[in-house]
């Protein structure tokens, strides 16, 4: 049976295709010109840049930081280029039908149809390709309801006030070296605002593609829920199959104003290096958000791919009674490092979260969970319950759990559990004794021990995550 | 980011500083083995600076203070035997084995002989012994606590406890420290050995008191447990100073092949009682259950760091702690498991249940887990809540009290931990050293 | 249908069936009876293809073919069924998903057709009913919390579902209340036909009265050591296996 699970390890990356589209590329290097440039190529106004610069130099004075379990050489910046755009974008499309058609076809190929007909039915779509939006659908049926939904660019041009108030709001400028860095140098990513009492019409997705070599993508996303709104957000990623690493860094802000929810899922693939552990994206994303009285957030992700994942989505549960969730699944094969969890901050009384984690780690690779769990002196009748559960396949893996659990308050209650596991020789031998073979069997125990995960995605993301999971899954068996 | 503090050895008084390098030079070729690990561990607690919070191991409770005061040494104090009679515990036929600010004290000790079990100074260990206790000590070397470093720097000696193969010893080896009273800060160092031959069974309860004072008593120690293969060892430590006083321990416990080990901590806190314990199942089918019970109150600081090491395969090991933490007490507890690569059918759980009384108590739990096999049960849990309500109201609807019905909920908390005491004098007194401990639960 | 020849199986070095030979024709039922480590579940292991089992002698074949060089799945479609004496747990998957799984890849086999969802959950149901079962055990996960007289039930209601040839059950009948019985009984029954085989372990007679056996056979220290017809069990009852063993 151990065949079988080393077939877990041996199957190929489906998004490694390389679109061939002229591209701006600026040298590679990071200088406060690089930033000037970025900004100038957007127009950017000048408390932006000065926004920019600022971080910068924070920047400049920071170290990277090391005490995740995780491996890696030194990051060397200057060898990435900060900004990568497709010629074809220098006078923005207006509509689909002037997006070049080499970019539509990289979606259809991702299966991400972006003709608003043939889209998922409901699901609004925001496409950044390297450092910039190409193309957000159903914009005019968001309208109708009041939404804001288009790519940040826009954003700081059409509402400055809205961004100049939030942006950095949740995730301060010198929050930690890949935020800060990200501060001075991102380049696109989407803006989303819901306004008081509506419930988004439909859900938003944002797809991120890293199609240029040497560069890295520093999307940065900002999502205000104002009061009894609701909204459900999704996001996926991919990139091409390259030998080199491409950095990731990424910043993802929430702010959940008195009553609204915010619901934002993941799934994240990108590109994870081959079985030699050669080549993939360096994925260290900041994510967090911030929750007023009642409000609720819940980060759902699923993450396979990445040759390193850094990731931390976090919830500061501010106002009374607000609740944080968190479900993640998190896959490793080959050389991937994934150390990756979340932080629940209960400030408010009566706050509640939950964490639900679930590791796999099959072939030479290392899934740690990391999490904390803060209860404030002001976090009366706060609840926390994480359970953190990992599943080992082959014996060349590693699996590590390092849950932070702070408390200052004695009426409020955490719960943490965590195990480790195995396939086990029974539970496969039971479905081969029913004529299921063993790659099936294996998929199917796998996805069963991710169920509790997967049952918080939205309908069409949870199809998706578990083909993804089926994949990775897929290979010869011996 | 600031990980230290250039302090190096500042907080230590000139003398002992002068004695440490003098230490460093003078080497006497005859039985200079001591003094070579004296001078290589003090070497490598130069190297280092004291530790921020930013360094994971000292996280929330930094060595700040020793920037602040300096300690000298202790001096050799004495004790009448009737003074030192009234804080031992009341264990009907022990080896009683008496250590004052870190120095073995003979003249208080048992005498061992015909007991088959021995009590040699380092100083004066053998051939063979000197092999046994370098090759433990290097195993204790890799610490990543440099004040236990510091400790075997300062150590002028050690005690080497043996337990004869093959022997079922019946009496408990009880090793009593005392720290006397002083006037000014003070550090003491002491580290001993336990060697558990080869299919012996024997009991070891470790007692820590301190007289009251004024100045801090900084106590180090290490404590290294070596259970040879097929041997048995319960285990008790009890930590009892007086609420000024500090200890920075670590104990060690090196289980060979079919090795077993229970071990119980009780400690009721000090101004800060920092210790780690390492338990390397280094041989096959060895087990190790570990239980401890922490209760600081005032503004006391306990913190356990765990570290259990499964190097290899068909281990078991099981670990319980939990606290109950009152006033302005801070508590921390870090359990780590650690599966080696190949130690395949491991079976390893850890739980950590606190309560916390007050607004003002803390607590900082971290189990951990670090896996490189496939093939193993490990299991750890945690929690943190107060005394439940529900059971509360239904004590009173019976009319109890609710300050008599939160005390009898908080020793339910810890009693089940308490029945695994297995040596009666020892259960008694902790059950009713409990109850004094919590009479102030309001 | 099954033959099996002087099969000889070590596990970890331990010898554990020492020669067991046995011959089952389609539409028989045999009773193995036997005291507990004789090797029973071995058997049944050992025919169905789980890992761990090392055949040093001997032969099993099944329809002619030779089962001990079939992977567990091919001898699961090729018609083999071992209804476990302690049934694992899968948690999150849900016997639904598990069973479509299994019927789907048994039934291609085959060369039927698929059957739809709608159709699938129809005879699922109908199974679930005919072993006293809640339907809604479906959309549990496969035997997760499952008591032990319910995880039984669930193992005849695969095997029906399943139509195997070859059905081999472990002690179903341990544990199981007298209702329960009757019900896996019944179920039993039901299946028989002329094409089908059984091989029922247990260690009492009781169930034998409701399945009456062709043959009986009594496993001792990994042999076949006195066969004979239903009679046989009866007599085990009363005299306990030392009276065979000492013979
Ligand atoms: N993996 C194994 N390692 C060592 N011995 C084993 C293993 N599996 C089975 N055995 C031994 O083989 C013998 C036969 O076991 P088996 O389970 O076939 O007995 P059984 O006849 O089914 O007993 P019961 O009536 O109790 O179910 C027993 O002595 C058992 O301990
Ligand atoms: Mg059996």
């Amino acid at each position: 049976m151990s065949d079988v699970i080393d077939s877990y390890v041996k199957t190929e990356y489906q998004a490694g295709f390389v679109t061939d589209v002229e591209s701006e590329t600026i040298a590679p290097g990071l200088s406060e010109e690089v930033i000037r440039f970025i900004s100038a190529k957007k127009n950017e106004p000048q408390w932006l840049l000065d926004w920019r610069l600022n971080a910068f130099r924070l920047w400049q004075e920071m170290d990277e930081p090391d005490w995740a379990k995780l491996d890696y050489p030194k990051i060397n910046l200057d060898e990435i280029s900060f900004y990568s755009a497709p010629k074809s974008m220098d006078d923005a499309p207006k509509s689909l039908d002037e997006v070049d058609p080499e970019l539509i076809e990289t979606y259809n190929k991702l299966g991400i149809p972006l003709h608003e007909q043939a889209v998922l039915a409901g699901v609004a779509v925001d496409v950044v390709f390297d450092s910039v939006s190409i193309v957000t659908t159903f914009k005019e049926k968001l309208a109708e309801a009041g939404v804001i939904f288009c790519p940040i660019s826009e954003a700081v041009h059409q509402y400055p006030d809205l961004v100049k108030k939030y942006l950095g709001s949740v995730v301060p400028q010198k929050d930690n070296y890949f935020a800060t860095l990200n501060c001075a140098v991102f380049s696109d990513g989407s803006f989303v605002y819901i306004p008081k009492g509506v419930r988004c019409p439909m859900e938003l997705s944002t797809y991120f593609r890293i199609n240029e070599a040497n560069t890295g993508q520093f999307e940065r996303t900002l999502i205000v829920a104002d009061e009894g709104s609701h909204v459900s957000y999704l996001e996926g990623c991919t990139a091409p199959m390259r030998d080199e690493n491409q950095l990731h860094a990424a910043v993802v802000e929430l702010v959940c104003m008195d009553d609204a929810e915010i619901k934002y899922s993941t799934v994240q693939n990108w590109y994870p290096g081959d079985e030699n552990g050669v080549g993939g994206i360096y994925n260290f994303v900041t994510k967090r958000g911030v929750c007023h009285q009642n409000a609720k957030i819940s980060w759902t992700q699923v993450e396979t791919g990445s040759a390193i994942t850094w990731k931390y989505p976090s919830v500061i549960l501010r106002g009374d009674n607000s609740i944080g969730e968190f479900y993640s699944v998190a896959l490793t094969r080959n050389y991937q490092q994934a150390d990756t969890g979340t932080k629940m901050i209960h400030l408010g009384k009566n706050t509640k979260s939950t964490i639900i984690s679930k590791g796999i780690s099959a072939g030479k690779s290392s899934n740690a969970y990391r999490g904390l769990v803060r209860m404030s002196p002001r976090a009366d009748g706060a609840r926390n319950f994480t359970q953190c559960d990992s599943l080992l396949i082959g014996d060349q893996c590693s699996a590590h759990t390092f849950p932070y659990i702070e408390s200052k308050h004695p009426n409020a209650i955490i719960e943490h559990e965590a195990t480790t596991s195995k396939v086990s020789d029974d539970q496969l031998f039971l479905c081969l004794q029913r004529g299921i073979g063993a790659e099936k069997a294996v998929s199917m125990i796998v996805n069963g021990f991710c169920k509790e995960v997967f049952k918080e995605l939205p309908m069409e993301f949870a199809v998706e995550a578990g083909k993804l999971l089926e994949v990775s899954l897929e290979g010869s068996v011996g | 980011m600031k990980t230290s503090f250039q302090v190096d050895n500042q907080f230590l008084s000139a003398a002992l500083k002068n004695e440490l390098a003098q230490n460093a030079e003078s080497q006497t070729p005859e039985n200079n083995w001591l003094t070579k690990i004296r001078s290589y561990s003090y070497a490598d607690f130069l190297k280092q600076n004291l530790p921020t919070r930013k360094v994971e191991h000292w996280k929330y409770n930094e060595l700040f203070f020793l920037t602040q005061a300096e300690f000298s040494s202790s001096p050799l104090a004495s004790r009448t035997q009737s003074e030192i009679s009234d804080l031992t515990l009341a264990l009907k036929n022990a080896f009683t084995v008496v250590f004052i600010n870190g120095q073995y004290s003979p003249q208080h000790s048992s005498d061992l002989i015909d007991s088959h079990v021995s009590a040699t100074p380092f100083s004066q260990a053998n051939t063979k012994q000197i092999e046994l206790i370098t090759s433990s000590l290097s195993s204790a070397q890799q610490s990543t606590n440099l004040l236990i470093q510091l400790n075997t720097s300062l150590s002028q000696d050690g005690l080497l406890i043996e337990v004869e193969s093959n022997k079922k010893i019946g009496k408990p080896i009880y090793l009593f420290h005392l720290n006397t009273s002083a006037d000014e800060n003070q550090i003491c160092a002491n580290q001993t050995l336990v060697s558990c031959g080869t299919g012996s069974e024997c009991q070891l309860i470790e007692h820590f008191v301190s007289e009251k004072c004024e100045a801090t008593q900084l106590a180090l120690q290490q404590s290294v447990v070596h259970l040879q293969e097929n041997s048995q060892c319960n285990h008790y430590r009890l930590n009892l100073e007086a609420s000024t006083s500090m200890q920075v321990s670590r104990a060690l416990f090196l289980l060979e092949k079919d090795s077993s080990l229970n071990s119980f901590y009780y400690s009721e806190g000090s101004q800060l009682n920092k210790t780690d314990i390492d338990i390397h199942h280094r041989g096959k089918n060895s087990e190790s259950n570990l239980t401890g019970i922490y209760l600081p109150s005032e503004t006391q600081c306990i913190d356990y760091h765990t570290n259990i090491e499964h190097q290899i395969a068909n281990c078991t090991s099981r670990e319980v702690f939990r606290g109950i933490i009152a006033d302005s007490a801070k508590a921390t507890f870090n359990g780590k498991i650690h599966i080696f690569k190949d130690a395949q059918k491991s079976d390893a759980q850890l739980s950590n249940k606190n309560l916390l009384l007050t607004n003002q108590a803390e607590i900082n739990t971290k189990p951990e887990l670090e896996i490189y096999a496939d093939d193993v049960v490990c299991a750890h849990g945690a929690t943190v809540a107060k005394i439940d309500d529900k059971a509360i109201y239904y004590m009173q609807t019976r009319g109890i009290n609710e300050t008599r019905a939160k005390k009898i909920l908080s020793i339910g908390f810890i009693n089940e931990l308490l029945d695994k005491v297995e040596n009666e004098a020892l259960s008694h007194y902790l059950k009713d050293q409990v109850q004094i401990c919590l009479s102030d639960i309001k | 249908m099954l033959k099996i020849k002087n099969l000889q199986v070590k596990v970890e070095d331990k010898t554990i069936l020492k020669g067991l030979s046995l011959d089952i024709k389609p539409g028989e039922v045999h009773a193995i009876m036997g005291p507990n480590g004789s090797g029973k579940s071995t058997l049944g292991y050992v025919l169905s293809g789980r890992e761990g089992y090392e055949v040093s002698g001997g032969s099993a074949t099944l329809n002619g073919d030779n089962l001990l060089e079939l992977d567990a799945d091919e001898r699961a479609k090729k018609g083999l069924f071992l209804a476990f004496q302690y049934p694992v747990e899968i948690p999150g998957v849900s016997n639904m998903e598990f069973l479509k799984a299994s019927v789907d890849t048994v039934r291609d086999y085959q060369g039927k057709e698929a059957l739809s969802t709608v159709d699938f959950m129809k005879l699922a149901r109908e199974k679930c009913k005919a072993v006293n079962l809640d339907p809604n055990f479906l959309k549990r996960g496969v035997n997760e919390g499952f008591s032990g007289g319910e995880k039984k039930r669930s193992e005849i209601m695969q095997m029906m579902l399943l139509e195997p040839s070859l059905c081999i059950l472990d002690e179903t009948d341990s544990g199981l209340d007298i209702d329960a019985l009757q019900v896996v009984a019944d179920g039993v029954n039901a299946c028989r036909d002329e094409n089908r085989a059984f091989i029922i372990v247990t260690h009492y007679q009781r169930l034998l009265d409701y399945i009456v056996p062709d043959k009986v056979h009594v496993l001792s220290d990994g042999k076949i050591i006195k066969s004979g017809g239903k009679e046989l069990a009866l007599e085990l009852e009363e005299k306990g296996y030392s009276w065979i063993e000492k013979a």
